[in-house]
């Protein structure tokens, strides 16, 4: 049977999944975390509201790119009905991958001056 | 303190709105959605008050729009544990195209020699065609495959007397008889109610009752709204022409969700014996009513051969189709896509004779409500189809073992 995250790897990954295995890179975080991480990777452009956030998280979980763990940082501040998240090792991959894809794009973005580079600011 | 209760109302409705999605979703990630939320509305009614809720009400709404439906058809693919698709074997194949060649047959000489006896040879055809079924049933102890067209055949001739009948009986139009019509209606109801409570059938099955319950309630406002005499849309004949209208625009409700619970009843049943191939009940119970739509004299020679085509396709390929269909994609698209062109060719059949009437300097009054007619049962029809193709996916885990369609032997086919 194929793996489902050998596909994931191979093709672009959508933003909001996107985003996510980037919020959870530095680390487990539960649901609000992780929507208020996106907000703030991308300066507020991208508001992923709870029906998209756990339904990517859902299929996420399903090709094995990101696990549930039942340990929380500090039991006393948090509340139970929180749940965690964290990457797998083929999510770190897979999100390493899709950014190196991005980077190239960015390149060749640059080459063909489509990206102006002026002063530490990309127009 | 009013930013408290805000939020606890937020948080109420938004739990409500959750059922929009499939059972099992929310039962797994509901509390998490509803935990998000809730922070969500916290945090932005403190730093920007109630617009902001607002706001965030409306980034809520479109979400859950769009991620409910996408879960719904997630789960309609993954989450039924849709059966295997079994081709039926090229001998059983050939017994369910029996019944609907001959009746191809009927509708081609009827095109053309359109006579009371020829109308009366297919009706006591359809009647008759019960014996063989009823006789392999009793001594097989197994209903026959090939039986499932047939059925459908007579379970619209049954379903078409019965209603009928009100119209036959005098004091219909008068009202005496309402009463009796609502409680007919509420024992449909009920019993769809009881039948729903024991098997509970899946979620997409309430929608597209819904779907055709609307579907048939705006058509009783249509009527309603309908005058006949002036041959004109009119609010003023919501109030003079409704108690004409009321009562057999009532029954016509009646007929068509007492026909749409009896199919789900139906359906349910067969699909615990043939899995998918009990949607064989429907093309049979819509052949009377696609097949033999009336071909105005006048432009009858230029549409014979699209409605030849037409019947071809609704009588051979359709049935053709969805028997050796061997993938869910291919079952899927071999019942949508016919359903379509059914109601498409009738809408532009029955449309294109009364427009011809009408070119005539013959206006029928009530052309403009049988068009409608035509686009409603469409609904009705294709929504019909879905229903049926959604029960047996539904009905999926539950037959396991037993979703091969039933082995006739060939002594069983002479007989």
């Amino acid at each position: 049977m194929p793996d489902q995250s050998e596909n994931i790897s191979n093709q672009p990954l959508t933003p909001a999944v996107f985003h996510i295995l980037l919020a959870l890179a530095d680390g487990e975080k539960h649901g609000y975390g992780i929507m208020k991480d996106v907000e703030d990777q991308t300066s507020g452009q991208i508001k992923m509201g709870p029906g998209t956030l756990y339904g990517s998280i859902k299929r996420m979980l399903a090709v094995g790119l990101i696990e549930e763990t039942d340990e929380r940082p500090d039991p006393a501040l948090d509340d139970e009905r929180r749940r965690y998240y964290r990457l797998t090792t083929q999510g770190q991959a897979v999100v390493a991958a899709e950014s190196r894809r991005l980077v190239r794009a960015v390149k060749v973005a640059q080459q063909k001056r489509v990206l102006i580079y002026t002063e530490g600011v990309h127009l | 303190m009013k930013r408290e209760s805000w939020v606890a109302g937020s948080r109420r409705l938004y739990a409500w709105l959750l059922k929009l999605y499939p059972k099992d979703h929310v039962e797994e990630y509901g509390a998490a959605m509803l935990q998000v939320f809730t922070d969500q509305c916290r945090e932005i009614s403190k730093e920007q008050g109630f617009p902001g809720l607002v706001f965030l009400w409306l980034r809520t709404i479109i979400d859950l729009g769009k991620t409910a439906v996408s879960e719904h058809m997630h789960a309609r693919h993954a989450g039924l544990g849709l059966p295997e698709i079994v081709p039926l074997a090229w001998t059983d194949t050939l017994l369910v195209l029996i019944p609907s060649l001959v009746l191809l047959i009927f509708y081609v000489i009827l095109l053309i020699w359109n006579t009371a006896s020829i109308s009366w040879m297919e009706f006591w055809f359809n009647l008759l065609s019960a014996i063989p079924i009823l006789w392999v049933w009793w001594h097989r102890k197994a209903f026959p495959v090939w039986g499932l067209v047939p059925t459908g055949i007579i379970l619209y001739m049954a379903f078409e007397t019965i209603y009928n009948v009100p119209f036959r009986l005098s004091g219909f139009h008068t009202g005496s008889w309402f009463l009796l019509t609502a409680l007919f209606f509420a024992l449909i109801i009920s019993l769809g109610w009881r039948y729903a409570r024991r098997w509970h059938p899946s979620r997409q099955i309430y929608v597209w009752v819904g779907i055709c319950l609307l579907a048939n309630l705006t058509q009783v406002v249509l009527m309603l709204f309908y005058n006949p005499q002036a041959s004109h849309w009119s609010w003023s004949s919501m109030f003079s022409e409704s108690t004409k209208n009321l009562y057999p625009s009532v029954w016509f409700v009646v007929e068509e969700t007492t026909g749409l619970i009896l199919f789900v009843v139906c359906t349910s049943i067969f699909a615990r014996k043939f899995g998918n191939l009990s949607v064989l009940l429907l093309p049979g119970y819509f052949f009377s009513n696609y097949l033999s739509f009336r071909v105005p004299s006048t432009t009858a020679g230029s549409v014979y051969p699209l409605v030849l085509a037409y019947r071809l396709f609704l009588t051979i390929l359709l049935l053709l189709w969805i028997v050796r269909a061997s993938s869910v994609r291919s079952r899927t698209w071999g019942i949508i896509i016919p359903a379509m062109l059914a109601f498409l060719s009738l809408a532009a059949l029955d449309g294109g004779g009364f427009a011809g009437w009408l070119l005539r300097d013959m206006p029928s009054p009530y052309a403009d409500l049988l068009v409608t007619w035509s686009v409603f049962r469409g609904i009705s029809f294709i929504a019909g189809f879905i229903l049926a193709d959604q029960l047996c996916r539904a009905a999926g885990p539950a037959l396991a073992g037993s979703l091969r369609p039933v082995e006739i032997p060939p002594r069983t086919v002479q007989a």
